[in-house]
């Protein structure tokens, strides 16, 4: 009889598998409340409403072109903003938009010099705080950390350099204003990556690529993304979800908001994804100190904020080789690094992370936060 | 001092990358033979024996990890990035020409493209670009002349955040 009962359950299980699977965009990301303090083009600055801020610092994260932000805030009680703001942390987040081909002119230096710049700027504005944390996740760390990299920001066009008011606030925000600087599964050396393999043929022309497409399309790189492990990403992630259900274990909370975030990939600037391959897959600029942004030299030995490095083990997209060179190059006398197993992303937003690296981070954080 | 900082910060992360390795392993095995493993191990401790079912499952889970194992080593090979750089690069050419193609074909019959469109939206952009410097302008000005002023939004945002704001200051 018992040998009979998964052919029994079969119907059921079926439809239960299907459900999860079609509704997944039901799936609500992002809850926490928020509100939206600065605009300019695609991008917005969200500061989380709390009523119990305990440190002075501010903390900005900042994540990824290819991906969307929420995973920073994916679901009630597996939120890493529900948990830092819980913890008295003020907590602000950049959100990059879904950029369209009127963005295919926005390069690294847009991003950096500009978007982060600027988000800096507002986010010590509406604080009014001195000095804040930067937490920046896969190539949202790249560009954290670039921006460390300046000795000043090169302004675009007729603004000039930032400039520290009479009254003594740093509101013009620049890498001196950043007193913390966390660096999530970053890749800054990626040339023996799997991607490098793709895309570092020289016959490949990047440039033509970027400008046939104008912005590259978000299925593209989430295409790419899979293809890095095929079989786990296009069928593994499914028999787990079947085999969930046929167990009566499948968890509906957990598995719909990171479906529905996998899937949702905005297009990749043209401009910035050409800039990406060449420095991080082709030439290896940023880690050799010969990447510019708008003519300035990005110097990693310029970092010298207080650093913490979290890297996975199991991470395929930034293999732990490529983000290890960091710790050669900084000028920091505070480093951590925290290294774990697990991916990219689960090692941060999976259902263990709650236990087993967000109070760490968070004291870490908590530890230099203080006025 | 930096030579301090250095072994310090090496030393520490040493011993979490060590204590994290051998997690890792243990989970990597963990999950490479799944369902079987623990199945076999029940076997051997003299528990009950598998399920049909429970065979099955280590069978294709056995299977499914020797074709993801031999997937990746397919995919690593400069002949695969070779296909995806070629494919990639005539998908972005014949997403261009058709795109060209609808741009021409409205324009003809007088309806705005999405050349147009995004051709506008550059422009708005432009604008936004010049309003944001003016705007970061005249804060930097009202930072000078009203010392102690209170930050405000440059735009967008919540009147209600930055009362708070002003409150906890």
């Amino acid at each position: 009889m018992s040998a009979l009962r998964p052919f029994v359950r079969f119907p059921t299980n079926a439809l239960e598998f299907a459900n999860i699977v079609l509704t997944t965009d039901d799936a609500v990301l992002g809850a926490t409340p928020r509100d939206v303090i600065w605009t300019h083009r695609g991008t917005t600055l969200y500061r989380y409403r709390s009523e119990s801020r305990e440190y002075a610092v501010p903390l900005l994260l900042v994540f990824a072109l290819i991906n969307r932000p929420e995973i920073f805030d994916l679901r009630p009680g597996g939120s890493l903003v529900e948990y830092l703001v819980a913890e008295g942390f003020d907590v602000f987040l950049v959100d990059w938009g879904s950029p369209d081909e009127e963005d295919a002119d926005m390069g690294l230096d847009e991003y950096v010099c500009d978007e982060l710049h600027w988000a800096i700027r507002e986010t010590l504005r509406a604080s009014g705080a001195d000095e804040l944390s930067l937490m920046g996740w896969c190539i949202g760390a790249t560009l954290c950390a670039m921006y460390c990299g300046l000795n000043e920001i090169p302004p675009n066009g007729a603004l000039g350099a930032a400039r520290v008011g009479r009254n003594g606030r740093t509101h013009g925000a620049g890498p001196a204003a950043i007193r913390n600087l966390a660096l999530l599964t970053m890749p800054i050396d990626a040339r023996r990556s799997r991607y490098a393999t793709w895309v570092g043929d020289p016959e490949f022309d990047v440039d033509e690529v970027a400008s046939e497409w104008r912005v590259i399309p978000g299925g593209a790189i989430d295409f790419a993304n899979k293809m890095l492990k095929p079989v786990t990403n296009y069928v593994t992630s499914y028999r787990r979800l079947w085999q969930g259900v046929q167990d009566g274990k499948a968890r509906r909370d957990a598995y719909q908001p990171m479906a529905k975030w996998v899937a949702d990939n905005p297009a990749f600037p043209g401009r910035a994804w050409s800039q990406w391959i060449r420095m991080m897959y082709r030439d290896g600029t940023l880690v050799a100190g010969r990447a510019r942004l708008r003519g300035r030299r990005v110097d990693l030995g310029r970092i010298d904020q207080n650093l913490l490095v979290v890297t996975a083990g199991a991470d395929h997209i930034a293999p732990r080789p490529g983000t290890m060179p960091i710790f050669d190059l900084v000028a920091s006398e505070d480093v951590t690094h925290i290294a774990r197993p697990g991916g990219h992303i689960g090692l941060i937003a999976g259902s263990a992370a709650r236990k087993e690296i967000w109070p760490e981070m968070a004291e870490w954080l908590a530890e230099r936060s203080e006025r | 001092m930096a030579e301090r900082r250095e072994s310090g910060s090496t030393s520490a992360g040493a011993k979490r990358e060590s204590g994290s390795t051998s997690a890792g392993a243990k989970r990597e095995t963990g999950s490479a033979s799944g369902a079987g493993r623990q199945s076999r191990s029940r076997e051997a401790d003299g528990g009950a024996p598998q399920s049909a079912e429970d065979q099955v499952r280590a069978l294709y889970e056995q299977a499914e990890s020797s074709s993801a194992q031999a997937f990746e080593e397919f995919v690593s090979k400069p002949s695969f990035g070779w296909l995806l750089a070629r494919s990639a690069e005539n998908v972005a050419a014949m997403s261009r020409i058709g795109a060209d193609l609808a741009d021409i074909v409205l324009r003809t019959v007088r309806i705005a493209g999405r050349a147009d469109i995004v051709r506008l939206a550059r422009q708005l952009q432009r604008n936004e670009d010049k309003l944001e410097r003016v705007l970061q302008e005249v804060e930097q000005l009202r930072d000078e002349v009203g010392d102690g002023e209170q930050p405000r939004r440059s735009n967008g945002g919540d009147p209600k955040a930055d009362e708070r704001v002003k409150a906890q200051s």
